[in-house]
């Protein structure tokens, strides 16, 4: 539950997310619209984040979607975050998939 | 009460309670066993104690519910096992989200943390993520002063 609107903020990096399907292991209903939280795991370090749906809405497990992503702290992250760079998508097991498309 | 020198669970008196209406099946198995059911005993009444930096919003909801849950889609929920992440989640949220945060305390069985559920984040916070099915099993929160 969060009153921030995810239009004001802006993210550090765009990425390519590929949520898993449920038997995938992946999330069982589609995420919220608005700010989604989680956590980004890349170079084996964990990151909090916030992907910023509202412009998409709804995601359902299976899609692959373009997102504008917002680091918790990005002195610490934006360092490891480079174009084509692979990381993964986290919320008790792995919900998604990621590559790096552009720093903004 | 339980005797270590009554391998058989005798009492050494007639008005001693069953030894089975005392104490769980674990202690009924010898001197060994009954140490391991004490362990488990404490094990299973273990609980582990859980802060969470929440929005005004989420405040409001507790205030109202006086339980945590989740909006639909959401399966989750970050707590940090020290009052420290917490403080230290919330002051990088502020900065990065604007948030305006308050830490409540909780408790969990410690038995339901299970593997995946532990992790640490960012500048070492740790935490646990609670599923949303797990959130009924959290204790009433409480403002941190």
């Amino acid at each position: 539950m969060t009153t921030t609107k995810a239009s004001s903020l802006a993210g550090e990096f765009l990425a390519s997310i590929e949520f898993r399907t449920a038997a995938e292991g992946g999330r069982t209903e589609p995420t919220p619209g608005g700010i989604f939280r989680c956590v980004l795991e890349i170079d084996g370090k964990n990151h909090d984040c916030a992907l910023l749906l509202e412009e998409l809405a709804q995601v359902h497990p299976g899609e692959r979607v373009t997102v504008p992503i917002k680091l918790l702290d990005p002195d610490l992250a934006l360092p490891l975050i480079v174009l084509g760079k692979k990381f993964l998508l986290k919320d008790y097991r792995i919900i998604a998939t990621g590559t790096v498309l552009e720093i903004l | 009460m339980w005797r270590a020198g009554y391998p058989d669970g005798g009492c050494s008196h007639p008005c001693d309670p069953p030894l089975e209406n005392v104490y769980p099946e674990g202690f009924l198995i010898g001197a060994g066993g009954a140490i391991k059911g004490a362990v488990g005993l404490v094990d299973s009444l273990a609980s582990t104690t859980l802060y969470r930096a929440v929005s005004q919003a989420e405040r409001a909801d507790l205030s109202v519910v006086g339980a945590f849950r989740n909006i639909a889609g959401i399966e989750s929920k970050y707590f940090s096992t020290t009052l420290e992440g917490a403080l230290q989640y919330s002051n990088m949220a502020a900065k990065a989200f604007g948030d305006t945060l308050t830490v409540v305390r909780t408790s969990i069985p410690t038995r339901s943390i299970v593997e995946g559920m532990r992790v640490t984040v960012d500048r070492g916070i740790p935490a646990v993520v609670v599923p949303t099915s797990k959130l009924p099993q959290l204790a009433a929160p409480r403002l941190v002063p």
